[in-house]
């Protein structure tokens, strides 16, 4: 007992009046998200510093593992509902709400609740999220229930260091401002002769794909089937990340590339075996959907 | 500028009063956000967000406690729901790959900076518990509330945590462990 006080005393008394020196640059964001507050309260898509910034955070989660994809689009329809709602608890009581509550009333406790409600009402931009949003409330039902069963399952990612998934975060946000420029050329050809063309304005159920995903690859460098690809529909992008059985992302890759080499991130061959993918296919901000299976690499 | 000056100024939304307390509590809350995550910049997004609220609530901030009290709640509750969003309120984790600190220093010559890089190289799980108890001062059962944990399971995160900093100042009790 002396010595977990012990313990806590060194560690209270050296850090809690402990001051790091801050960024002037952080103040110059804090101004522009106030700014960006003011100004466009409702307009959900005005980019904001911080909000970018959440964006990155966001999306390293993504990389988090794929039962934490899920639960992220859920969070971003939380707070989506939020703001349509304009009150703090959301439907289907689920867990984040409660702890939400209970911790603004704990921790909180000089703030009444109802302007607590205001900071979350506060528009949150996902402007480079906004194909995830939409995927999120078509899915908002089952995802629900995955977010309850999160908590068993929260362990499996975890092997994915901070320090990668920021990483990986970055390279993400740039991929998604490199991809703007990039085009899908290999979509283009194929998709002259689609049934249910795009045309933006008569039709919006949008074809996302040409064909199934395959369930199957050999990346042996044979020339044959080397790459697992998704087939996209004209002007569709996709951003596709692989897991392994236990729920570790392994590699990911978008519509920059042709496909998926059978390569770990890393760089490092992945064995044979079955590998989970979720693939988003979005069309601009206009409309996106989610595509999740298996697939089979063997050499 | 006294406190009160400050507050009014902010809530009528004026930019210097504002600076002014960025300028006050920021470097003490840029060391609270950093003792929640293991990164300076997911730290410094914290502290953009969380003063981001703070200025957006400032209105209601009441005079019965500190200010700083006040903000530093603001910011523990953002570095909580930032955690939460990134799912890394993971607990019960025992990472692996964890290493132990190779110069053990005794804790005498530890200086902040040292403690608080220890407070970071924790799981995260184990950071948060022990940033609430050690710290911050809640007891389990409010850590419990707050986490949405059973109260044991924070004393059980608690000691497991301490058992691991202890490990890594090199002061590892053998009848403990």
């Amino acid at each position: 007992m002396t010595e977990k006080d012990e313990i806590a005393a060194l560690f209270r008394s050296r850090l809690s009046e402990h001051q790091e020196s801050v960024d002037p640059s952080i103040w110059n964001n804090i101004q522009h998200g106030l700014q960006t507050q003011s100004i466009g309260a409702s307009a959900g898509a005005v980019a904001k510093t911080s909000g970018l910034f959440k964006t990155l955070a966001v999306a390293g989660l993504v990389i988090g593992g794929g039962i934490v994809t899920t639960v992220v689009y859920l969070n971003v329809v939380q707070e989506d509902q939020v703001e349509q709602n304009e009150v703090a608890v959301t439907p289907v009581g689920n867990t984040p709400n409660k702890i939400e509550l209970e911790k603004d009333a704990l921790l909180d406790n000089p703030v009444e609740n109802s302007n607590a409600t205001e900071i979350q009402t506060e528009p949150k931009p996902f402007d480079p999220q906004q194909s995830l949003k939409n995927v999120g409330i078509e899915s908002a039902g089952e995802s629900t229930t995955n977010q309850a069963s999160a908590p068993d399952n929260q362990t499996e990612p975890k092997q994915i260091k901070n320090e990668t998934s920021i990483k990986t975060t970055q390279e993400t946000a740039e991929a998604r401002k490199g991809s703007t420029d990039t085009g899908v050329g290999f979509t283009k050809t194929e998709d002259s002769n689609l049934p249910n063309n795009l045309s933006k304005t008569e039709n919006t159920e949008y074809q996302f794909l040409t064909k199934e995903i395959p369930n199957i690859f050999t990346p042996n460098g044979d020339g044959f089937n080397d790459l697992f690809s998704i087939p996209l529909g004209v002007d569709m992008r996709h951003q596709t990340k692989i897991f392994d059985k236990r729920g570790v992302l392994v590699a990911e890759f978008d519509d920059r590339t042709e496909g998926w080499n059978g390569l770990a991130s890393s760089g490092a061959e992945l064995s044979e075996g079955t590998y989970f993918y979720v693939t988003f296919v979005s069309y601009g901000a206009k409309s996106s959907k989610q595509f999740k299976g298996t697939i089979s690499l063997k050499r | 500028m006294s406190d009160q000056e400050l507050i009014e100024g902010c809530i009528s939304n004026h930019p210097e009063s504002q600076k002014a307390l960025f300028n006050l509590f920021s470097s003490k809350m840029l060391a609270v956000c950093l003792r929640y995550v293991s990164n300076r910049a997911e730290a410094e997004d914290i502290l953009q967000d969380g003063f981001i609220k703070v200025f957006g609530k400032i209105g209601s901030f009441k005079n019965e406690g500190s200010l700083e009290g006040w903000i530093k709640r603001i910011m523990v509750n953002t570095a909580l729901d930032q955690l939460r969003k990134n799912k890394k309120l993971l607990i019960n984790e025992l990472d692996e790959n964890w290493d132990v600190m190779d110069d053990r220093e005794s804790s005498d010559s530890l200086e902040a900076k040292d403690l608080m890089k220890l407070v970071q190289s924790l799981p995260n799980g184990f950071r948060t518990v022990f940033n609430l108890y050690a710290i911050e001062g809640y007891s389990h059962k409010e850590i419990g509330e707050i986490l949405g944990i059973n109260e044991s399971t924070s004393k059980s995160q608690y000691s497991r945590a301490r058992g691991h900093l202890m490990k890594m100042l090199g002061k590892v009790e053998q009848k403990e462990f």
